[in-house]
Formats: structure tokens, sequence, C-alpha cells
């Protein structure tokens, strides 16, 4: 049961990308892409990545999509944030490479690089280097932007764990 | 003047903007690490202007726009990661350097030299 609904949830995700590529948004161009997307993942789909049961799919869901949101929003932040800086005559830096624990137990490769990821989109953090998958080292343009980063990192870890059915 | 061909010119004049400003960065700023954030969140925020205003202004454009919206930043970012990594292993100094918690690369698992 678990397995079907990895296959029929991962291919409704993969079908709305085949109908954003090919511009064909209406039902035969979710139909193909649907078919393509079953035969795939069936044959060569694993779980190891992400966990799906029916009956936390809605969850899992929701928190996806706020998490989207949320990732929008700090997007749109950071661009402003480094704008500022870059045009304002003095050009208040302070660069430097900060450590941060990534905090998972389990040294998860996947939950390590999605984090590296929302680091990379957060205002002025850049992640630069890993060590294994305890460790990151994130070059921030203003190192007294990373005295929160920790707590930043514990919420971020939740929701994705929420997100991959871990929690 | 139709109002959706109004926010389409204002979503293309902004990208544009944010655009420049991320070129701005690119010259002012002192080193590659600080590039990386002028060249890789502005100009994401930039082209999300320029995707939205042409899928306003064009007809059928929308389905595109918003696929290459959502590739553009999961990509982005590994590009960013990928260009600092290899300059900090190739020894690229910081140009100001407030703090540098990262020990040598050797130190670190997972990163054998060939």
């Amino acid at each position: 049961m678990a397995r079907l609904t990895y296959i029929v949830s991962v291919s409704a995700l993969l079908s709305a990308v085949w109908m954003g590529m090919t511009a064909r948004v209406n039902w035969e161009g979710f139909a193909v892409g649907f078919l393509v997307s079953v035969m795939v993942v069936a044959l060569v789909g694993t779980r190891k990545q992400a966990t799906i049961k029916p009956s936390r799919l809605p969850r899992q869901v929701f928190s996806l999509v706020s998490y989207v949101i949320h990732s929008f929003i700090e997007i749109t932040r950071a661009s402003f944030d480094v704008a500022r800086r870059v045009i304002s005559p003095k050009m208040p830096l302070k660069p430097g490479i900060v450590a941060i624990a990534t905090q998972d137990e389990s040294e998860d490769e996947t939950i390590a690089a999605l984090s590296a990821h929302a680091i990379t989109i957060t205002p002025g953090q850049l992640a630069v280097e890993f060590d294994g998958a305890k460790v990151m080292y994130i070059h921030c343009l203003d190192i007294d932007s990373a005295k929160t980063a920790d707590q930043e990192q514990a919420a971020r870890l939740r929701k994705l764990r929420l997100i991959l059915g871990k929690a | 003047m139709e109002i959706r061909e109004l926010l389409g010119l204002a979503a293309l004049y902004f990208g544009v903007a944010f655009s420049t400003i991320g070129v701005i960065g690119m010259v002012r700023l002192p080193d590659v690490y600080t590039r990386l954030h002028a060249s890789g969140k502005v100009s994401t925020l930039g082209l999300w202007g320029i995707l939205l205003g042409a899928a306003l202004l064009l007809e059928g454009v929308w389905p595109r726009a918003v696929a290459l919206a959502v590739f553009l930043v999961l990509v982005q970012p590994i590009a960013s990661h990928a260009i600092a990594a290899a300059a900090r292993r190739s020894g690229v100094p910081m140009a100001l350097n407030f703090r540098d918690d990262m020990p040598p690369i050797e130190e670190l698992s997972g990163t054998e030299q060939p």
C-alpha cells in the first residue's frame, strides 16, 4: 500500500513537471505524463529518500506547500538584503565562514543536502563545504546573521523531516 | 493599455533592474565568495521578474515560465555551492575575513583527494 501511494504521488509530481515543460496544461498532457511516470517510477523508483504513507500524505503535502511559500519569502528577502548592501556606498560587509551542525543524528545525506539548499537561498548565506553529513561550513555576508543559525537549522530540520515522512 | 500589459511591463522592468543590481554587485564586491551572493540570489529574483513579465505579456508561455522558475530555484544554489567549494579547495583567499571556522580541506571526511 505504501509502495502504491509512493508511485502515484511521485508520478503526479512528475506529470506536473511534464505539463510545465511541454506547455500542455490539459487532461491529455496530464494523462501522457502520468502513464509514462508510473512506468518509470514502478521500475526504477526507490523509497530510500522519502517515506510516503497514505495516512500522512495530506500533512506531508501541506508542509511541502508551506515550505515552498516560506522559501519564496526568504528568496525575496535575501535578494533585497544583498541588493541593499551592494548599492549602499559604504558596502556594509562583515564576511566570514561559520561552522553549523546539521543536528541530524541519522546523518542522512538527503536531509543534509536539502538543508544546504535552504541555507544557500536564505539572506546572505552560502554553503561552501561539508564534513560528511555532520557539519556545514557557511560563507556569510554578515557573520552577525549567523548568530541564530542553530535555531533556524533546528526548525528547518523539523520541516524537512515532516516533508520526507521521517518525523 | 490593458491592466495585464501594465503588470507585465512592471514585472519586466523590476526584473531588469534587479539583474542590473546583480551585475553592479559582481563589479563592486571584493572576492569570489561575496560575488557569488550577488550573482546568485539577486539574479534569481531578477529572472523571476523577467519570467513573470513574459508570462503576462505573451500568450501560452506561463506553464514554461513556471517550470523554468522552479528549475532555476532548484539549480541555482547548487551552482553557487559548486563554485564556492571549487574556489575554497583550490585555496582562493577571502579578501575580507572576519571569521574562518573551516579547517584545511584534508581534515574533512568525504573529500578524499585523488
